[in-house]
């Protein structure tokens, strides 16, 4: 053993110090090696880095005892007892701590983001803006605390984990709390941040309030020998309402600073919301929170009359259709909404949405085309010449349904299909269940099935003349 | 002599010993151990210690013939009246244990 060896030694066993006091000792004993000629000499008359450690831990009132015990091998039994409680105790507990810090930093840069969805005018974007950042900033500061808690915390179990294994690691020894901002930095954030949020506060209010005044307005225009009506709004519900009176009526509902054109060519009329790029961001706002619901556009349209296209355009907002004869074309394009329309007579069927649920009820028309994602798509007595439904995660039933043509696209989930008689039919779905069945009539004949389904199983009871499954 | 005794008294004979002139660690160390006979190791934390609760300050003693320089260590006004005051208490306490002594131990008893 050198100089060099024993004061390693004796600095590795007095680890457990702070670095200033472990210095100092390592400091008297340097020293001490300058007293005599060699450096043999001095270690043969000092006592081992271990024993002088012990010395010096006692005068600081580590029990070194202690130490030794918790060091010696640990028990097979008590290993697995350990990872036991580690698996199902504290590593649940521990992840879903660590989701605190990730789910703050998440609405940090959410909060951020989500600033340009509210810009709409300047009271909104001034508001928004530093709701926003203040929101990002307080969020920031509070997920890497809890981030850093987190991993300080981590650094223990593992100490832990470590000491009741008998391993000695010196990663794990030492475990401070460190901030990971400069105390000042801290403070300037902190205090930016909650400025920015009370600014944003007091705008909210006033762009709240401001908001309250505006009015909202019904304009109601009436037309004469209607055929094709073609609504393009958005964020509002469309409603068609039969009437005795011979005209054809609309009411719409809308803001005060909302802008429109009612237009009639020929046997047309269309209605059209004007909206330019930064009203795109108008779609949803502080004045349409308040005013949900309020504004939609109601359609009187006579008994007796059959339009030739209905083409309805609207976003997030109910359409509800019952009763209606449209010779031609009838399409609705809507998103986020769920629609249910009954009792409909037409010759091309097209339903676009998304996020919606999809019920049809009592349709004759002569093809039908339903494209949805994440709804369910219901169709009940249904008789057209071709029938075609997408969606995706999410079941599709069918009850009663006359066709020659069917297509069905679904993935994830079942397909229920009851009383269906048509000629071919195409059924896809990938990890669901394809079950169809014509319990009213057992021996109706389908010419062609053509069924695929990855992971799920099939119930197919109707006879057929020829049937694929996949 | 006992470690326990040794222990209680060792703070006494450092600031005894550095009252009369200031001493370098490892001298001190030599000094009460051809008195006392004890380990070196336990010298260091009470040096520490003292510089610590401010009875001692230091200063670096350059010596010659290239050796490296020595940390000196002299008793401040705090130190020399922690002395006196541990020293006077020690004796009070010494003269109390005699009483103690000469009332209850008779030598003869056991010879």
């Amino acid at each position: 053993m050198n100089k060099k060896k024993f004061l390693s030694d004796l600095r590795k066993e007095l680890s457990i110090l702070d670095k200033s006091e472990r210095d100092e000792y390592i400091e008297f004993y340097n020293e001490r090696f300058d007293y005599e000629e060699s450096d043999e000499k001095v270690i043969a008359s000092l006592e081992s880095p271990e024993r002088i450690a012990k010395v010096i831990l006692n005068d600081h009132g580590i029990n070194t005892e202690q130490r030794y015990i918790r060091n010696n091998k640990p028990s097979v039994a008590s290993i697995i007892g350990i990872i036991i409680l580690d698996i199902l105790v504290i590593f649940p507990i521990y992840i879903s701590l660590l989701s605190v810090p990730f789910s703050l930093l998440l609405i940090s840069i959410c909060s951020l983001v989500g600033v340009f969805g509210f810009i709409d005018g300047f009271l909104t974007g001034i508001s928004a803006t530093t709701l926003g950042f203040g929101m990002s900033i307080i969020t920031l500061i509070i997920g890497v605390l809890a981030l850093n808690f987190c991993i300080y915390l981590g650094k223990h179990i593992l100490k832990w984990n470590l000491d009741a294994f008998g391993i000695k690691f010196s990663i794990t020894k030492n475990i401070k709390f460190k901030k990971s901002f400069s105390k000042p930095l801290l403070w300037i954030l902190s205090v930016m941040g909650i400025c920015l949020l009370l600014t944003g506060t007091i705008f909210s209010i006033i762009a709240i309030s401001s908001t309250g005044k505006t009015q909202i307005l019904t304009e109601e225009k009436i037309f004469q020998n209607v055929k094709n009506i073609n609504i393009d709004v958005k964020e509002k519900d469309v409603r068609i309402i039969k009437v005795s009176s011979p005209d054809v009526k609309i009411k719409y509902v809308y803001r005060e600073d909302g802008t429109y054109t009612f237009e009639q060519i020929g046997n047309s009329i269309t209605l059209k919301e004007n909206y330019d790029f930064f009203n795109y961001f108008d779609y949803w706002n502080f004045n349409d929170l308040l005013s949900l619901g309020e504004k939609m556009v109601i359609i009187e349209i006579p008994e007796d009359l059959v339009l030739e296209n209905l083409i309805i355009n609207t976003s997030n907002s109910r359409v509800n259709l019952s009763e209606i004869e449209v010779s031609n074309k009838l399409k609705i394009d809507t998103s986020n909404s769920s629609l249910s329309l009954s009792d409909i007579t037409t010759d091309e069927f097209i339903i676009d949405t998304s996020n919606g649920k999809v019920m049809l009820n009592n349709i004759t028309s002569t093809s039908i085309q339903v494209d949805t994602s994440n709804g369910k798509i219901t169709l009940n007595n249904i008789t057209s010449n071709d029938i075609l439904v997408d969606t995706s995660n999410a079941d599709i039933n069918f009850d009663t349904v006359h066709a020659n043509n069917v297509t069905i696209d679904t993935s994830n989930r079942n397909v229920d299909l009851k009383d269906v008689f048509t000629k071919r039919i195409n059924i896809d779905t990938s990890n669901g269940n394809i079950s169809y069945e014509n319990p009213s009539d057992r021996d109706y004949v389908v010419d062609y099935i053509w069924a695929d389904t990855s992971n799920g199983h099939f119930n197919i009871t109707v006879k057929h003349t020829e049937l694929v499954k996949r | 002599m006992s470690q326990q005794l040794k222990k209680g008294v060792l703070e006494m004979c450092v600031l005894t010993l550095l009252s009369n002139k200031d001493s370098y660690g490892y001298e001190i160390f030599q000094e009460v151990n051809s008195i006392l006979t004890i380990s070196e190791s336990t010298i260091y934390p009470i040096l520490r210690r003292f510089v610590k609760s401010y009875y001692c300050e230091t200063y670096v003693v350059v010596a010659n013939e290239g050796k490296p320089p020595r940390k000196y260590f002299k008793l401040t006004n705090l130190g020399i009246s922690r002395c006196t005051s541990i020293v006077e208490e020690y004796r009070k306490f010494n003269d109390k244990i005699d009483i103690m002594l000469n009332k209850y131990w008779k030598e003869e008893q056991y010879e």
